[in-house]
């Protein structure tokens, strides 16, 4: 019983919340994922602005025209209210979206220790163009602190000291 | 007749060896060894030990709680500009009162600044506890460290439990069996929550 009592002492003091955090986002990571194509969806980037370039400004397209009739085509096959017409959302087949994983960085904060990325050959050359794309932007954070993190830290905090 | 063993000291002799000094009343027994006897049989060297780990545990708990909490108020303010409110009933346990001002964000860490150095007199006491505990398992449990009023307190309490104590007639025997007795009515009492 007393090395019992004695091995729960030891759990206690060489507690790391820093530690906490990451394995919580790690073992949560495919929500964070989630939130990051929810984002992208809404046409919103990691500064909480919209995705650039928006279609009008992309030199991708020819001509203002054919800009805007990808623009019109992406707002039929994926219809988000949030998303103004002129916003891209990186979404065609779902592949790019479907490719993206999350990885614990490991700063001495609760998110940006936090990234998102992408193995598929075409992603850098997508990402380097729409530079805001990746990463969780406040409101998503946000989300994700107060509905996921937070909750899960407490849980495992008070389980640990016995405290409610 | 020389007294050699508990079985043979009165809890009223005993306690004129261990606290008077005087052990003429042993006719030449060795006190020490009645003494070593008697902790032996009690259990109570485990015992102060355990309530000592307990005690430890108690206050390790509350340290490691708290300085968890502050470092999450910390660098969710950090992300934020906020604080998390949702967890400042959980300082509210401690008897921390957190309060948020959104028009004077700076007092929040100044609240956070101030609990830890209120929490700091547990850190203190906790560091005593270890100190006490390591001297309790390189030195166990002595004569001296024995005190009068913890000694008679026991009595009391096992007097209170139920126990028959007389101090003339119950030997030493019988009290570090009953203390063993009561000790382990109590942790299993703790065990059962």
């Amino acid at each position: 019983m007393l090395d019992g009592l004695k091995k729960i002492i030891d759990d206690l003091g060489s507690f790391d919340p820093q530690k906490e955090y990451e394995t919580i986002i790690e073992d949560n990571a495919e929500i964070i994922v989630d939130l990051n194509r929810d984002q992208m969806m809404e046409g919103r980037g990691v500064d909480g602005e919209f995705l650039r370039p928006y279609y009008s400004e992309n030199p991708y397209f020819k001509t203002p025209e054919s800009a805007a009739r990808y623009a019109r085509w992406k707002q039929k096959i994926t219809p988000n209210p949030q998303r103004p017409l002129d916003v891209p959302n990186l979404f065609i087949n779902g592949y790019l979206h479907g490719s993206l994983y999350g990885k614990v960085t490991g700063k001495d904060t609760l998110y940006t220790q936090f990234e998102v990325e992408s193995d598929v050959p075409f992603a850098e050359s997508a990402f380097r163009v729409h530079k805001n794309a990746l990463g969780l932007n406040a409101e998503k954070r946000l989300l994700f602190a107060e509905e996921i993190l937070l909750p899960e830290f407490l849980n495992q905090l008070k389980e640990k000291t016995g405290l409610q | 007749m020389m007294i050699t063993k508990c079985s043979e000291c009165s809890i009223k002799l005993f306690m004129t060896c261990l606290f008077g000094k005087n052990t003429e009343g042993l006719n030449g027994g060795d006190f020490d060894k009645i003494f070593t006897e008697y902790i032996d049989l009690s259990g109570i060297g485990e015992t102060k030990e355990y309530d000592l780990l307990w005690s430890i545990h108690n206050i390790q708990s509350r340290v490691t709680f708290i300085a968890a909490m502050i470092d999450l108020q910390k660098k969710f303010f950090k992300e934020f500009d906020m604080p998390f409110v949702n967890a400042f009933d959980d300082f509210r346990s401690y008897g921390h009162r957190l309060k948020w001002n959104p028009e004077k964000p700076e007092e929040f860490l100044n609240q956070l600044r101030m609990i830890e150095v209120r929490e700091k007199k547990f850190q203190a006491e906790l560091d005593a506890k270890v100190v006490e505990l390591q001297k309790l398992k390189k030195e166990g449990v002595t004569a001296d460290s024995n005190g009068r009023a913890d000694f008679v307190r026991q009595l009391n309490s096992l007097g209170k439990a139920g126990f028959r104590i007389d101090k003339d007639k119950t030997d030493m025997e019988e009290l570090a069996l009953m203390i063993r007795d009561q000790n382990q009515i109590v942790k299993d009492q703790i065990k059962a929550g």
